[in-house]
């Protein structure tokens, strides 16, 4: 395999499963030297995993990534050759030891040393200084790198790869995410300046902003579902197009569910003018039973926050919340509970799951005040019967009711917690991102599940970063853009499918 | 003003130990034959052995591990040393081999905790603790009634004195922790161990063998840990089958007291040393004052708690500051 001189890193035909998905599947990418190449796709397109692959932290399951200095491949891979060849990846989130110095952080594992190994303090400082120099940013080499902003840190991060490790092919996993406007464009500047300087530099923009990537980059890959779908000079082509290349051709939604009268009469919620901090503006819906409502956007865009404020996680929000007509004040989980709002967190494994305890007691957990006796001990029998109950009817695949919950399958683990909920007769349930971590297989019942039988005497507010969901089982979307409402799309109107929430989503297309 | 509060801030945050040792200091001025050279001089001797231990277990815990079994290897280390050197060949002629025997076996005990604990994967609570009834119970068998009357040379660094004034063991105990010092704060070793204890991810993708690291760690607690044997047996002229049995609570309250993060990453080397002088000098003064034995533990435990709760009070003193 011949690589052109002029490319930085070629992958070829690189593929990396895991179980039960092709999550990169054959790729073929070319990035030039002194190029700023663009990567963007949808969330679970493939574009981490790739990346991830190219800085050696996945082992490919099959292909290559050659470089000038030699190849990443199945059998040899790994973080430190990465290094060695000169590949370093900025991530999303900067992996530093927060309670260490800066300088210590940027030189970890590469101190300048002097004889016997004892570090060399005024080298470290002196480049230290330098790098913060150069990045314009408001620290010391001291400094306490936890102290410091997670822009400061997203920056420094960028640093090390730059100036300490002296990478050529340089990966940036979604780092304008927690850019201000300025940085952000600061950042470019300096990518820009970088490459004049060393035009041996190549940098990979791994974003799902198409406005980012318009603006950053002079070409640009589009991945989706593990492949790359096209690749295009960005001088080329528009912010349209580009969305059309990212979400694709998408099947009309399978499942089809009848559309009555919008119902009417007092709102089981109604909120008004919820303001939460700096993200979330001024927000009001109304809900009633038996709807299901979606919420659309991209990290930080409010929808999140809203979620969260509506079930106490927010104790400063500003604004109305109102039940059944009942004016509310959600300062505690605890309170919102009290009140019938049952909550699903996004993520499962951490938030929600009680690992190494049986199906059973997973089950039963929040419903327990209903199943034990005025002393606070537990009916054994309720238990059982309820927990046979949610096994049976949401068709959980577990061997026993009394197995060990970590032994059940993604999808089987999210429908015990979402049977869980039931158990509590909740009012107003919220679900952010309930198919998160599930098998493609199981996504349909659960989808089901929370269209047929949740919204059945409740009203269910949805997050979910899949536009395909959204149009399935919603009534009606709210697509949230930079803390705002920018859109609101009702099931049978024109504008409720995939492509216009996606263009939405980007803040590409906002005309109401 | 600023200045002064500037001040204030920067003693409770970084170095609230040394605030409590100058307490101590000014209640022991009140005590009549406390701040003499040579009731310091004895204080800092009898504080030498447990101060080699807190290091070790320092080094341990800064990698985010522990290790329960260091006073049994305080025993066992002497013990090895002092059955072979002594009693099965006849070494005597030889004076530094039998004391670099200790350090050896302190090095092999500590490197078999870490291959147990890294390796093989099992947790060092579980695997110390295994160790920590393992060696106490070989010495028990080795030595049940205890070895008196040792060969002047092995006893030399925990009992003569320089200049017939200053306890050698002080002079080692200083020496080591200037050496813990220059290895932490000036070392790739020390920056490896910070790293890793505070992010062991971020390490391992910085290029940091974290194995190794904290095998070597282990090894040097076990050196440690002998090396403050070899001076408690010198200070007593003998090795008993209790030797600092029990004492390993009071190496983690120095370590702890110290600034030393349990959760690893976190600690410095002068914090653990004036920890292990305000817990001699603790005991110093009780003596001094002529509080009863029997309720010697009571006043001790409460003392700790109370400068347990003010050092954990550091943490919370600087997120305060950071968000105002």
């Amino acid at each position: 395999m011949t690589l052109s001189p002029d490319a930085s890193f070629a992958a070829r035909a690189l593929t990396r499963r895991f179980p039960g998905v092709v999550a990169v599947d054959a790729v073929d990418l070319t990035v030039a030297r002194g190029e700023i190449h663009g990567l963007i796709g949808k969330n679970g397109a493939g574009k981490s995993v790739l990346v991830s692959m190219v800085a050696g932290l996945l082992t490919p399951s099959e292909g290559r990534i050659d470089t000038a200095h030699g190849a990443l491949t199945a059998d040899q891979s790994g973080p430190a050759r990465a290094l060695k060849l000169g590949i370093a990846l900025v991530s999303q989130e900067p992996q530093f030891a927060e309670d260490l110095s800066v300088e210590d952080n940027l030189f970890m594992g590469r101190h300048p040393t002097a004889r016997f190994q004892f570090t060399s303090a005024a080298e470290t400082r002196r480049r230290t200084a330098a790098v913060i120099e150069r990045l314009r940013l408001k620290a010391r080499p001291d400094s306490r790198m936890g102290d410091l902003s997670v822009e400061t840190q997203q920056l420094l991060a960028f640093g090390r790869a730059v100036f300490v490790d002296d990478a050529s092919t340089i990966l940036l996993d979604e780092i304008t995410a927690s850019l201000t406007s300025d940085r952000k464009e600061e950042l470019l500047q300096l990518l820009k300046a970088l490459i004049v300087e060393r035009p041996e530099l190549s940098f990979t923009l791994i974003s799902h902003h198409v406005s980012e990537v318009m603006g950053f980059s002079d070409r640009v890959s589009v991945m989706r579902d593990g492949r790359r779908v096209a690749t295009l000079n960005t001088a080329e082509t528009t912010a349209r197009e580009l969305a059309d290349w990212i979400v694709g051709d998408v099947s009309p939604t399978s499942i089809t569910h009848a559309t009555g009268p919008r119902p009417s009469g007092t709102p089981l919620l109604r909120v008004r003018e919820l303001s939460s901090g700096k993200t979330l503006h001024r927000l009001s819906l109304d809900l009633h039973r038996g709807e299901v409502i979606g919420f659309a956007g991209l990290e930080g865009s409010g929808k999140d926050t809203a979620v969260e404020a509506l079930y106490g996680l927010r104790p400063g929000y500003g604004g109305q919340i109102e039940i059944d007509g009942a004016p509310q004040v959600l300062t505690s989980p605890k309170a919102a509970q009290m009140v019938g709002i049952s909550f699903l967190p996004k993520n499962r494994e951490a938030q929600a799951v009680i690992q190494n305890r049986s199906v059973l007691e997973n089950a039963v957990i929040a419903g327990l005040p209903a199943l034990s006796n005025r002393m606070g001990f537990v009916g054994r029998g309720a238990c059982e019967t309820a927990t046979a109950e949610i096994i049976a009817q949401l068709k959980i695949k577990t061997p026993s009711p009394h197995a060990m919950i970590d032994g059940l399958s993604g999808g089987n683990k999210q429908k015990v917690l979402l049977g869980r909920m039931s158990l509590t007769a909740p009012r107003l349930i919220l679900l952010n991102e309930p198919t998160r971590g599930v098998d493609i297989s199981a996504k349909p019942d659960i989808l089901k599940l929370i269209r047929e039988d949740l919204s059945r005497d409740a009203g269910v507010i949805m997050i979910s970063e899949s536009e395909e969901e959204l149009t399935e089982i919603c009534d009606r979307i709210l697509v949230f853009y930079r803390g705002e409402v920018v859109r609101v799309l009702d099931r049978g109107a024109p504008g409720f499918d995939v492509d216009t929430i996606y263009k939405s989503v980007q803040g590409v297309e906002t005309t109401a | 003003m600023i200045q002064l509060r500037n001040l204030v801030f920067l003693v409770l945050e970084k170095h609230l130990i040394w605030a409590l040792l100058a307490i101590l200091f000014l209640v022991g001025l009140t005590v009549p034959g406390f701040f003499s050279s040579r009731n310091i001089l004895n204080v800092m001797w009898a504080a030498a052995p447990l101060g080699c231990m807190v290091l070790g277990l320092f080094f341990v815990v800064l990698t985010g591990g522990l290790d329960l079994s260091l006073e049994s290897t305080f025993a066992l280390a002497p013990t090895l040393a002092v059955v072979l050197f002594f009693q099965v060949l006849p070494f005597e002629s030889v004076p530094v081999l039998p004391v670099l025997g200790v350090l050896v076996f302190g090095g092999i005990i500590g490197l078999l905790n870490g291959l147990f604990a890294v390796k093989l994967r099992v947790s060092p609570f579980l695997v110390t603790l295994g160790t920590l009834l393992l060696m106490r119970g070989l010495v028990v068998w080795l030595i049940p009634e205890g070895i008196y009357y040792l060969p002047d040379s092995f006893v030399w660094l925990g009992a003569a004195r320089l200049w017939g004034v200053v306890p050698v063991a002080v002079v080692i105990w200083i020496g080591v922790y200037l050496l813990a010092w220059l290895i932490v704060e000036r070392h790739r070793l020390g920056k490896d161990i910070l790293a890793l204890g505070n992010n062991e991810q971020a390490a391992f993708i910085a290029g940091v063998n974290i194995d190794r690291t904290k095998i070597l760690c282990f090894v040097l607690a076990g050196v440690l840990a002998s090396l403050g044997g070899v001076l408690e047996v010198g200070r007593l002229q003998s090795v008993v089958a209790d030797l600092g049995e029990g004492d390993i609570l009071m190496v983690f309250a120095g370590a702890i007291l110290g600034g030393t993060a349990l959760t690893g990453g976190k600690g410095n080397v002068g914090g653990i040393f004036a920890a292990v002088l305000v817990i001699a000098i603790i005991e110093n003064l009780m003596n001094l004052y002529g509080v009863p034995p029997s309720i010697r533990q009571v006043v001790f435990g409460a003392v700790m708690l109370v400068a347990i709760y003010l050092a954990s009070l550091q943490d919370r003193l600087r997120h305060a500051r950071i968000e105002t």
